[in-house]
């Protein structure tokens, strides 16, 4: 047994429920906080490999006690309680979203005197949630964690305190009320007709022809769950409400929010692929929403004029890269997806930070006002730099080798015209990334441009440094993770 | 030259379409981005469905350029489509539902 994996899920949790208690208490809320932090992406680490059965329901125990009569039937193969699955895929996604929220809540902590515990307790609980979401084997069990997340990523929303959030909060709800009890609806499906919400259960069923692979209730809900996957990750018709959501947080909330989006994307997506990848055109289905994906929110962001608005369209538009790798679904190019997802936690959550620290010091998001920043702070404004190079696909960083990975698993399956439009839309984002840069940073300073701070804190300015670093090892050494991920991608096929 | 001397028209009424502010070379060259980006991944997309059927293919990449040509700009139409007007978001979302439902209930029927 190891406990290290459930104690992903309640280490988060627990440490939200102190932090709301201690809310008035700064000192307190703050060293718990951060040593919760960094104890998340520790035990990641730390943690063996392995399975969790809750309610002590190991199956392999209990068909030893099963009455002869149900000796290899259906019933007797199924999982009777909530699984963990924690392999080093997991523990990468895992490790990776605890250090964007560590260094989040650094950076929330040096910004802002007085800490709110609420809005910590959303950070955690929403940590805690994810992290369910990509451990457990279970549809309910991670479509109740998504419910969570998502309930999460509205409160962070509500309790960030910029303008219109509250609009957008609610908005967010209102789209959810379609999405969520359409996922699960779908779920219901699945359940009515296979007996069982486990996955592996599902897969067993379905390949051992115990039902109907066409059956019109698990064709329905293949298209229910698929829907409810655009609404997780904020792939399109999404894709407009998710960029406001990011939007409208504070930086530090934006970074851990887009963390949330590619975590509920991989897990569904892994899911939805193990269980439905036999449909034909599921491939082109989710290609043709990857197309989508990349081009109107890249095309949005070419366009936008508030560098919150216009990163935020530029997270949701990587998605669609992520999207991309498993529609075309090889080996390869899952991989790639894989490694996508992994570069845009910490390259987006690096833009979020570091971008934020220009409406930290002027408390304007508008491109049209602002100029001259890098006489501020010249080597945050190399960091962001270098950032945007990272997410454009420059080498030698990180997003440079998962798009090559993508282009080249596109061209290997004979897409090529996939391949040209990767390469096009990263043209645009480098694009989109340097006239924004350059209107903030390089143009004269417009002289009514007021400054609320004078000086961006030295906590920040290390955040970035870090998710920078990570950026540039993970382009250099990017066998590190890699390497699991085509093994991982090879056994999902 | 006349399809030329539309298209360049149609960029000169992009930015007018996008907002009342003074033009500058950032907002005309982001809209031109945007305009190619739309034309050229339509393209490939119509061109990607012929892995699906070479027909259809061929058949969706005229309609794409005569509707593209005949539409001009596109961007400035996107843009007010993807608003964070709550009714916009609504009917896309209800829409796309919808067609997943359909298409993917009834289409594999005939797969």
């Amino acid at each position: 047994m190891n406990y290290l994996i459930p104690l992903m899920v309640v280490v988060p949790i627990l440490a939200a429920l102190i932090v709301n208690i201690f809310g008035g208490n700064d000192k307190t809320v703050k060293a718990i906080s951060l040593v919760v932090a960094i104890a998340i992406p520790l035990i990641a680490i730390f943690a063996a490999v392995g399975v969790q059965y809750f309610g002590g329901h190991d199956p392999a125990l209990i068909a030893s006690l099963l009455p002869s009569n149900l000796v290899g039937t259906l019933a007797a193969s199924y999982n009777t309680g909530i699984v963990y699955i924690f392999e080093n895929i997991e523990r990468i996604f895992i490790f990776l979203m605890g250090i964007v929220a560590f260094l989040a809540v650094l950076t929330y902590f040096a910004e802002k005197k007085k800490v709110s515990g609420p809005y910590l307790y959303l950070i955690f609980m929403g940590l805690a949630s994810v992290t369910a979401l990509m451990l457990s084997n279970d549809i309910f069990n991670m479509y109740v964690f998504f419910e969570i997340t998502a309930l999460t990523q509205v409160g962070i929303i509500v309790a960030s305190s910029t303008e219109d959030n509250y609009e957008i909060a609610m908005k967010y709800m209102i789209l959810g009320a379609i999405g969520g009890p359409m996922l699960l609806l779908g779920i219901g499906f699945i359940l009515g007709t296979i007996g069982s919400v486990n996955i592996n259960d599902i897969i067993y069923a379905i390949s051992n022809n115990f039902v109907n692979p066409y059956s019109p209730s698990l064709v329905i809900g293949f298209a229910l769950i698929l829907f409810g996957w655009l609404y997780s990750a904020g792939l399109p018709p999404f894709h407009t409400i998710k960029s406001a959501v990011y939007s409208k947080a504070r930086p530090n909330g934006s970074a851990i929010l887009q963390g949330f989006s590619v975590l509920c994307m991989f897990a569904f997506g892994i899911a939805m692929y193990k269980i439905f990848a036999y449909i034909p055109y599921f491939n082109t289905a989710i290609i043709l929403f990857a197309i989508l994906a990349m081009v109107l929110s890249i095309t949005m962001s070419a366009m936008e004029v508030d560098f919150r608005r216009m990163i935020a369209f530029l997270a949701v538009g990587e998605l669609g890269f992520i999207a991309l790798g498993f529609g075309i679904g090889t080996q390869y190019s899952i991989a790639a997806a894989l490694f996508q997802a992994t570069n845009e936690i910490v390259i987006t959550a690096l833009l979020f930070i570091g971008f934020g620290t220009v409406y930290y010091l002027t408390k304007t998001s508008d491109t049209r006002k602002l100029g001259g920043l890098i006489a501020v702070d010249s080597t945050m404004t190399i960091m962001v730099l270098l950032g945007g190079f990272a997410l454009a696909g420059v080498p030698p960083f990180n997003g440079f080798q998962s798009k090559l990975m993508l282009v080249q698993a596109a061209l290997d399956a004979g897409y090529t015209e996939l391949a040209v439009l990767a390469i096009i839309v990263s043209v645009v984002i480098f694009f989109t990334f340097v006239k924004a840069f350059h209107t903030v940073y390089l143009q004269p300073k417009p002289k009514d441009l007021k400054f609320a701070h004078e000086k961006i804190p030295k906590a920040t300015v290390f955040s970035v440094a870090i998710l920078l670093i990570i950026c540039l090892v993970l382009g250099i050494f990017p066998n590190i993770v890699t390497d699991i991920f085509i093994t991982f991608a090879g056994g999902l096929i | 030259m006349a399809l030329y001397q539309k298209f360049l028209d149609s960029i000169k009424g992009l930015k007018s379409n996008l907002s009342k502010d003074p033009t500058t070379m950032d907002n005309v060259s982001g809209a031109l981005a945007a305009e190619f980006l739309i034309f050229i991944s339509l393209i490939l997309a119509a061109l990607f469905l012929r892995h699906v059927s070479v027909i259809a293919s061929v058949v969706v990449v005229i309609l794409v350029a005569v509707l593209f040509f005949t539409n001009m700009p596109l961007a400035s139409k996107i843009k007010s489509e993807q608003s964070d007007s709550l009714e916009k978001m609504t009917f896309y979302v209800i829409v796309t539902l919808g067609i997943l439902v359909a298409v993917i209930y009834w289409g594999l029927k005939y797969v």
